[in-house]
């Protein structure tokens, strides 16, 4: 989910992340107050009352480690 | 009796900042490894290898540190008739050395015993019983034949080289064809130190080729992070 947001700029509509990361309703709402929980995304309304969701900084340093690590996963054979 | 010094005079100190590199390179890849493994606490590979790099670079300080022991310079006294001759000697210290070397060869084979075991399948009790036993035989015989402990830590390294191979043969990884070369130039490092007594250079050669094979784990480990990195 935290990289479907990334490629997105940092920024994507709750509707379009439930089909970038394949996921039900249900679902969505469950991980997604898991990810607010954890501070590594916030929900806001812009003007038209549209909700978004953008990672924080933490959530981008999250994805960036992980990245690390599966690359160093890769490389050392895990 | 050991034979307490290899390297030739003109390289006294140069080893120091060869172990010196080879500390900091283990240890920025424990903290990053042990990073990894807060990310990821399911799989304690993460963590053994954190530990295991750990391990080698205390081993390295303990090096240092009988290093230092060993080239401790001095001022003697002697007195020639009503003369007084001042000169400027190097100190060895035997009991110093020989805890310092001891601390460095239990925690270089536990760290590459340990890094062993991030890649070996599970084995029984047993086994890791017989090797904590042949390690420690090994550690004894080494205070009498320093080749034991090169000779222990070659056969440590060669699985994991084979490995490493492996991996890059089939990943076809740069960051991997890197880790490759660096262990086999580890351990081709270690062969050398096995035929330390047949000439002072083996050991700056020896010590040579450790220190490319940790500056190419450094670099390889830099690749992995600018791999990871662009992987957005």
């Amino acid at each position: 989910m935290l990289a479907a947001i990334q490629n997105k700029g940092g920024r994507i509509k709750p509707t379009h992340l439930m089909y970038k990361a394949n996921l039900s309703y249900a679902q969505l709402k469950s991980y997604l107050d898991e990810l607010v929980e954890k501070e590594f995304v916030t929900e806001t309304a812009n003007d038209t009352n549209n909700t978004y969701i953008i990672i924080t900084d933490k959530g981008d340093k999250f994805v960036q480690k992980l990245s690390e690590m599966r690359q160093f996963e890769k490389s050392f054979g895990f | 009796m050991l034979n307490i010094l290899f390297s030739p005079q003109w390289f006294h100190g140069q080893d120091i900042l060869i172990d010196i590199v080879s500390v900091i390179v283990l240890t920025i890849i424990s903290i990053m490894t042990f990073q990894y493994h807060r990310y990821s606490k399911k799989q304690n590979q993460h963590l053994f290898f954190s530990i295991a790099t750990a391990l080698l670079a205390l081993s390295f300080v303990f090096k240092i540190m009988t290093n230092f022991t060993l080239y401790e310079q001095v001022y003697r006294t002697v007195p020639l008739g009503f003369l007084t001759l001042t000169y400027k000697t190097v100190h060895y210290s035997d009991t110093l050395f020989l805890i310092g070397a001891l601390l460095y060869r239990l925690f270089a084979l536990a760290g590459f015993y340990l890094l062993y075991l991030v890649y070996a399948e599970k084995q029984s009790w047993y086994l890791h019983t017989l090797m904590i036993y042949f390690m420690v035989v090994s550690l004894y015989f080494t205070s009498h034949a320093f080749y034991i402990f090169h000779l222990t830590t070659l056969l440590l390294l060669l699985p994991l080289l084979w490995r490493y191979y492996s991996n890059y043969r089939r990943t076809k990884d740069k960051a991997g064809k890197l880790i490759t070369w660096s262990f086999a130039l580890i351990a081709a490092s270690q062969l050398a130190f096995i035929f330390l007594d047949v000439d002072d250079f083996i050991y700056v050669l020896a010590e040579g080729i450790q220190l490319v094979g940790y500056c190419l784990l450094l670099i390889s480990f830099i690749l992995v992070l600018r791999y990871g990195k662009k992987k957005k």
